[in-house]
């Protein structure tokens, strides 16, 4: 039995030195096979929690979680990122999108409705970088989304909030019907954190 | 006919003869013959002095026990020609095509006889959804059913060759003779490849018929190209059509075999007006908050035409893409919001939209597209992108069929432009165009020197540009690495 372990041991450790570990920050989530993107500097962690804006009855509450060392079976790598789902109110207090239960899913990397880990502006102090996340919006999945999200720390009796922008690429419409913009308005957005 | 057909005589040597009147020669040796039934017309491949890039060739219509003579001119575009080469349909082709009745011709050396030709008039005519017939040799066109536009035919009087309707439809004109409609198939083969090889007519959409136009079936196909060395003609594969004795006789179209560049081709799409009108409107519109765009698509006619994006509010545009749209020229959003402007150069997105274009094209009734692309318009300069190899990148469809590959993808292109391209700059729409092309290209084709900015996937993609000034007239620079300096730029190279 000792000897089971003592191969295992060792299949495992060439495993591991057989595996090239980046960084995040420096190299984004790559392509290279049989590398690990790693948020070395911990980049992602503030970015985790439940936000939530509130404007009247209009609600926009969003949780982002991150996931390390998921793995890519395609570009046979591993990476941490961040994945989120959300739910949104429109101002007469009817909910329109609610997501969340997405979360108790194990989906696949970026089947989330909110998925990624492209760090921004990485010639800037840490507490400025932004980060880049993929934003879906389930029944209008042509449409190519993205939130840019700015954490803000708590100072004094200033919550802990995060500041997100829409942006996005060109989207292919199934018809000439297709909606081509998200149910949750693409505004600007700051959520305070509420948990 | 006999000494016609003598000239057909594969090894027998080249000879040319000449008309004074017309001042032109034939080479005997190179004569298409088109037989079905009694019908028997002779299309010649014609030879001037000097060098001639003009598609030229003397067609004899058989006629009161002699011969009309005709010349016919083809005012073809490098698109064109590339199209004929390969074997690809040609947009408007009828169109093109010229016929001038040659009167009183006289070319001793054919030995032939000529029906006297008095008042010969050149008219046109548009055939309402009708086939016309006379004893079975004279087909003719009628309206292009399915563009519901009317083709612009341009038939020629031919005095005694009278149609009558066998078709639906009221018949307009039925005084008139008309060009029948092998004689285009004789004289398009004469031009239109290598040899006579006759192996698909007009055709049904891909259906694979051939042969015998089909009245409201679609456009008509070109001849298969035959390779040079194949010096007889291949039977052709509609019977309905061709007398089971076809084409005698071997065709070489005096002209050597050209390969239209892609910076030819980019030139085409340039100078389509419908394009650079596009092009102009996205030009004034390049440092906008608002992302926007047009796509390209081909009309049953072959003739393009530009469809702005769907939405005109948000930030990013959406288009609708059909069986029929070929390209995409758009802007990306670089106003004074810069959080959310793209960087002034392809996403990997826009190379899935390449994608899609290349594998959705082609629906029934659909003519050749001339190429797959995406264009760029930023502040100074238009940029394009399309494939080297059409078919493999059609074949990528692991990656550009999977949205988290493609996703994976477009986040670490960004990422790239933003650690090698951003020294400073916070704001994507500030930084320089060429080092992001440059990142984009070793991205894009797998090449460099540093495995962090590699794809992984060689994508076989070409990136050109051209200024935007002067109505987009000046010339296609390709963009281009140097591996002996580390994978930079190299000075554009001008495709003209």
């Amino acid at each position: 039995m000792k000897t089971i372990y003592i191969i295992l041991l060792m299949f495992v450790t060439s495993l591991c030195t057989s595996q090239t570990t980046h960084s995040l920050l420096e190299d984004g989530i790559g392509l290279e096979a049989n590398a690990y993107y790693k948020d070395t500097f911990n980049e992602l962690d503030k970015f985790t929690g439940t936000w939530k804006y509130q404007s009247g009855s209009t609600v926009l509450e969003i949780i982002i979680q991150k996931r390390n060392m998921v793995f890519d079976s395609y570009f046979n790598n591993y990476t941490d990122m961040l994945i989120g789902e959300y739910r949104f109110v429109n101002p007469n207090g009817v909910q329109i999108i609610n997501t969340l239960s997405a979360l108790q899913i194990a989906l696949e990397p970026f089947e989330n409705n909110i998925a990624g880990a492209q760090i921004m502006d990485i010639n800037m102090p840490a507490s400025e970088r932004r980060i880049k996340l993929k934003f879906s919006d389930p029944d209008r999945k042509y449409l190519k989304r993205y939130i840019i999200v700015k954490h803000h720390a708590s100072q004094g009796n200033t919550p802990e909030t995060i500041e997100i922008e829409f942006t996005g690429e060109t989207s292919i419409v199934p018809d000439d019907n297709s909606p081509t913009e998200l149910r949750v308005p693409e505004q600007n957005y700051t959520l305070t954190k509420v948990q | 006919m006999d000494k016609l057909n003598s000239f057909t005589r594969r090894g027998s040597n080249k000879k040319l003869v000449s008309s004074g009147k017309y001042k032109f020669s034939v080479d005997t040796e190179k004569v298409l013959l088109l037989e079905k039934g009694n019908y028997k017309s002779l299309t010649f491949s014609i030879l001037r002095d000097g060098p001639s890039n003009k598609f030229e060739n003397l067609f004899l219509h058989p006629h009161k026990g002699g011969y009309l003579a005709f010349l016919m001119e083809a005012d073809f575009d490098d698109f064109d020609r590339r199209n004929l080469d390969v074997g690809d349909p040609i947009a408007g082709l009828l169109s093109k095509l010229q016929f001038t009745p040659l009167n009183d011709f006289d070319m001793p050396g054919l030995d032939v006889e000529y029906t006297p030709t008095d008042n010969w008039t050149g008219n046109t005519y548009n055939y309402p959804g009708t086939v016309w017939e006379e004893d079975g040799i004279c087909y003719t066109w009628h309206n292009y059913a399915a563009a519901g536009e009317p083709v612009d035919f341009r038939p020629i009087e031919c005095p005694g060759c009278c149609p009558k309707n066998t078709g639906g439809g009221s018949p307009v004109n039925t005084s008139g003779p008309r060009l029948v409609w092998q004689q285009y198939l004789a004289i398009v083969d004469m031009i239109g490849s290598q040899g006579g090889s006759g192996s698909s007519g007009p055709g049904s959409g891909g259906s694979g018929s051939g042969g015998l136009f089909i009245p409201g079936d679609g456009f008509y196909t070109p001849f298969n190209p035959v390779k040079p060395e194949q010096v007889e003609p291949l039977n052709p594969q509609n019977e309905d059509f061709y007398h089971p004795n076809p084409i005698i006789g071997v065709v070489s179209p005096n002209r050597p075999q050209l390969q239209l560049s892609p910076c030819n081709t980019l030139n085409v799409l340039k100078n389509d007006p419908v394009i650079k009108n596009a092009l102009n409107t996205l030009k004034g519109n390049v440092t906008q908050n608002n992302e926007r765009l047009f796509t390209f698509s081909k009309n049953g006619s072959g003739e393009t035409y530009a469809t702005p994006e769907t939405n005109n509010t948000g930030a990013s545009a959406s288009m609708r893409l059909t069986a029929a749209t070929y390209g995409v020229a758009h802007t990306h959003q670089s106003g004074t919001n810069n959080n959310s402007n793209l960087y002034k150069m392809f996403s990997f997105t826009d190379l899935q939209v390449v994608y899609k274009l290349a594998k959705g094209y082609g629906g029934s009734g659909a003519t050749a597209a001339p190429l797959f692309f995406n264009m760029m318009v930023i502040e100074g300069y238009t940029y394009i992108i399309c494939p080297n190899n059409v078919n493999t990148f059609k074949n990528m469809g692991s990656i550009f069929e999977n949205d988290k590959n493609v996703e994976r993808l477009n986040f670490q292109l960004n990422t790239i432009y933003n650690k090698y391209c951003n020294s400073t700059e916070a704001n994507a729409a500030t930084i320089s165009h060429e080092s992001l092309a440059r990142y984009l290209l070793m991205f894009l084709n797998n090449v460099g020197n540093n495995s962090k900015v590699l794809s992984g996937t060689n994508f076989d993609i070409s990136l050109y540009r051209v200024s935007n000034d002067n109505n987009f007239s000046g010339g296609w620079e390709k963009m281009e690495l140097d591996p002996n300096t580390n994978y930079q730029l190299k000075n554009p190279i001008s495709c003209n």
